[in-house]
């Protein structure tokens, strides 16, 4: 009330929190060790599949050809390296609500769907770049280790590389949903471990495509059976998209 | 002005909150006592729009919180000083509400200052002290300027400077016209910090009236008239009683008279021809109206 002028919004509430979460986001160092992890995980694991395969090559013991998709190594290390954007993905709201700053979040912006929408995008324009990133670094790493084993035409390895990123998107995206709806940092990571990782594993019966574990395996594979990298993307995106709209329901009927 | 309308919080068979309604006007101070587990905190929660009332609402300038579009610049709030992420630096965390709001930078300078957090700001406030916290969630609910301010145990936790402070800072919001809703588990300080009250217990309004008017209601507020003459004395307190005054007598020649101004007291022994020693005003202290006002409804107490 003492010096309204110079307190005037200059930005419209969507922009505004948007904002605040960007910075919130980059203020803690939970987010520099998920992207550090994140890298170091696809370095190691796409280099060790790459390795290993030539080697195994080199010493006449493979059981499927002698040659590996130069994307292979790079597709399989999204596997692991998805939970470094799990992390991230999902402690912009497990955090909040772990320390109870939920509350200061929501009192700087009630409307708890745009609190959702401004989390969901931060994470997201941070998961674009950075999922590009990991899968060009474990293309490389593919190139660099296969050499000779490898194979690919250029547009095979655009799409694989465009598979990577998009799986890594969707899951964050679904992550975030997941984290809205849990709440709890334990919780989301079991969650999504077993949805994306362990689920697929297990039910592979007629009908688990639609699932978005093994619809995220089945983008990740190239295969076209029983659906085609983009059919799968598709689901993984409903899917996604699922979440985010529960969570955004969990988070407008439950108390803070 | 907060205006609570029949506002009601069940949790499963539990009320926490039951048909509260009350409004809490500008330019004062007003004190929100009750024992724990009251309804306090959830009250300020539903007024923030945080907890959904299962009946009732709770109005800021009229609107219901998820109205406003800045809320930040209309209410400033501090619920649990605690209450953010340990790991982020002071500084960034108030740059975060300022920038939800189109708040400039210098304007977190200024409240750093105002709360004394100039030297400090650059640390994690996951090593502040619960003081420093508070001073932080002070600076936080002071960022955009609000007209309506609400605190939840303001003081919990400041050494007596900063007890001081709190209640020099709170007095001046309020004088300044803002609405500044407190609560406090400290008797003695929202006597000095408060201009109204409102007192609930088990989620029920039990009072809201001015803190003078509490005190005064207690029947620890009394008028005490001694004199030499047992006799008159005993007489004068009779006359009293007829006029629907309280008198009690603990000892000979000594009455305590409550429910008549000392005025009355003293003309009325004039009248009788009573002679006195002593004709004085024995004041309540806050602490021992609301003990009185809670006594049927604290949840939690010792027996």
């Amino acid at each position: 009330m003492s010096t309204p002028s110079t307190l005037l919004a200059r930005t419209g509430p969507l922009r505004g929190t948007l904002g605040a979460e960007w910075t919130k986001f980059w203020s803690v160092r939970s987010t520099w060790w998920s992207l550090f992890s994140g890298l170091a995980l696809m370095v190691c694991v796409s280099a060790i599949l790459g390795m290993d395969f030539a080697n195994d090559v080199e010493a006449g013991e493979t059981t499927d050809g002698t040659t590996m998709g130069f994307a292979e190594p790079a597709a399989n290390a999204v596997l692991l390296t998805q939970f470094a954007v799990v992390a991230y993905a999902m402690l912009v709201l497990t955090s909040e609500f772990a320390t109870g700053a939920m509350r200061v979040t929501l009192t700087a912006d009630p409307r708890r769907g745009r609190v959702l929408l401004a989390k969901t995008t931060t994470v997201t324009l941070v998961t674009v770049p950075f999922a590009l990133a990991l899968a060009l670094l474990g293309l490389a790493l593919g190139h660099l280790t296969l050499g000779s084993h490898g194979t690919g035409s250029a547009e095979e390895q655009v799409g694989d590389l465009a598979a990577v990123t998009v799986y890594l998107i969707l899951t964050a995206i679904l992550t975030v949903g997941v984290g809205a709806i849990l709440r709890s940092s334990v919780g989301t990571l079991s969650a999504v471990l077993v949805v994306m990782l362990a689920l697929p594993l297990i039910v592979t019966t007629t009908g688990s495509e639609y699932l978005p574990g093994r619809a995220g395996l089945i983008m990740l594979s190239n295969e076209q059976e029983p659906l085609s990298p983009v059919g799968a993307g598709v689901v993984l995106a409903i899917w996604a998209l699922a979440a985010q709209l529960a969570g955004y329901v969990a988070l407008r009927r439950r108390d803070v | 002005m907060i205006t609570l309308e029949r506002l009601t919080k069940r949790f499963g068979a539990r009320t926490a909150v039951d048909d509260l309604s009350a409004e809490i006007t500008a330019g004062s101070v007003t004190g929100f006592l009750g024992p724990n587990g009251a309804g306090k905190s959830t009250t300020m929660r539903m007024i923030l729009g945080l907890d959904r009332p299962t009946s009732g609402r709770a109005l800021i300038g009229g609107r219901p919180y998820q109205e406003l579009r800045y809320p930040l610049r209309e209410v400033g709030a501090l619920l649990d000083a605690k209450a953010l992420h340990p790991g982020r630096r002071a500084r960034t965390h108030l740059r975060a509400l300022a920038r939800s709001h189109g708040i400039p930078a210098a304007r977190v300078d200024d409240v750093l200052e105002m709360v004394g957090l100039g030297g400090v700001e650059r640390q994690r406030a996951g090593t502040f002290s619960l003081g420093m916290s508070q001073r932080l969630g002070i600076a936080a609910a002071l960022i955009g300027d609000p007209g309506i301010l609400l605190f939840d145990e303001p003081v919990n936790g400041l050494d007596p400077d900063g007890v001081l402070w709190i209640r020099t800072l709170i007095r001046s919001l309020a004088a300044e016209g803002r609405t500044v809703f407190v609560s406090s588990h400290l008797m003695s300080e929202m006597e000095l910090m408060a201009d109204q009250l409102v007192v609930i217990g088990r989620g029920r309004l039990i009072a809201h009236a001015p803190v003078a008017e509490v005190i005064a209601a207690s029947s620890q507020a009394a008028v005490v008239v001694r004199g030499p003459d047992h006799e008159r004395i005993t007489g004068l307190g009779r006359h009293l009683a007829a006029a629907g005054a309280r008198v009690e007598s603990e000892e000979e020649g000594r009455l305590l008279v409550s429910g008549a101004p000392i005025e009355d007291v003293g003309l009325a022994a004039h009248r009788l021809g009573v002679p006195l020693f002593e004709l004085s005003s024995r004041r309540a202290s806050l602490e021992q109206a609301y003990m009185e006002l809670t006594a049927d409804s604290a949840q939690f107490t010792a027996s």
